[in-house]
């Protein structure tokens, strides 16, 4: 197995948490309640899982457009423009995401509205990333690295 | 290799989750129950202090959409400039195109981010108080998610 390939699974496997942890967040903080300390890491941690799925995803995609792209055209020019969604896609879920955790820790104990806001970006980022992950499993199953 | 990093990951993932669900301790026991009865507000910062932290969470908050926006009108223009996206054009590209969509993106956020938390500083609505009704934040809230719906609609469109 390849670096790339291995990488790509990885960034592949991270989406795929970042989905499930993004949720988490969401359900908790749908009330607008304060936040323990652990919970308010614990959304920091989805933050981070989605960051570190789009850093790898940044890392590997140079390579993936020189090597994987031009042979995911010749295969099926349908999913090689699905790629193109899902880079879009992809932006939005980190974008969304990032905010929600900051305001998780700016917002102060009487700021229910605004935590209401944050819960509802983490839901917008956890559909996102599930949306994401769909089409990445999708394009995957079309060509890899590997293949 | 990568069943070890799977495995590695759901035990990641289920320890960020457990950090929220552990048994309570007393002293966690305690501070839940003052912020669920005190409605006072933060005892331990300032007026300014409080304004800014709320000023700047709502300033995050439009981070997270402005630079979502931000991005998909840049690739609107792009697309208006450029035409409809054809196979052999995508292959000819330099591809350095969505990294600097993405800088640019994230930097108009961080504007917007800013603009929003000004704004909200001067806002006249008394601190220790939501700045809008029930009415007000659902209305909010069914705004913000139609605009994603539509930011993710034009991502479909523009491919």
């Amino acid at each position: 197995m390849s670096a790339l390939a291995l990488l790509e699974g990885v960034h592949g496997h991270f989406g795929v948490l970042a989905a499930a942890v993004l949720a988490h967040p969401a359900i908790r903080l749908r009330r607008g309640a304060p936040l323990s300390n652990g919970a308010r890491w614990a959304s920091s941690g989805a933050g981070l899982l989605v960051a570190a799925a789009f850093a790898t995803g940044l890392w590997i995609y140079p390579r993936y457009v020189a090597l994987v792209r031009p042979r995911l055209f010749g295969v099926s020019e349908r999913a090689a423009l699905l790629f193109e969604t899902k880079e879009h896609l992809a932006l939005m879920t980190v974008a969304t995401a990032l905010g929600a955790v900051a305001c998780v820790w700016l917002a102060r104990r009487e700021d229910r509205d605004l935590r209401r806001g944050a819960a509802l970006l983490f839901a917008l980022s956890s559909a996102l990333c599930l949306t994401v992950v769909a089409l990445g499993t999708y394009i995957a199953s079309v060509q890899t690295f590997a293949r | 290799m990568i069943h070890f990093l799977l495995a590695f990951g759901v035990l990641a993932a289920m320890g960020l989750a457990a950090l929220a669900w552990l048994p309570a301790t007393p002293r966690r026991e305690a501070r839940e129950a003052r912020d669920a009865h005190d409605p006072a507000p933060t005892k331990t910062a300032s007026a300014g202090e409080a304004g800014w932290r709320r000023s700047s969470a709502a300033g995050a908050l439009a981070f997270g959409l402005g630079a979502s926006a931000s991005y998909m009108l840049l690739r609107a223009l792009e697309r208006v400039r450029d035409g409809a996206l054809s196979p052999g054009l995508v292959l000819r590209a330099s591809h350095v195109g969505f990294v600097w969509r993405t800088a640019v993106a994230l930097w108009l956020g961080g504007l917007v981010a800013l603009v929003v938390q000004a704004l909200a500083a001067r806002s006249p609505a008394p601190l220790g108080a939501p700045s809008a009704g029930a009415t007000g934040e659902r209305r909010w809230h069914l705004a913000t998610a139609l605009g994603v719906l539509v930011l993710g609609v034009a991502a479909w469109w523009l491919a």
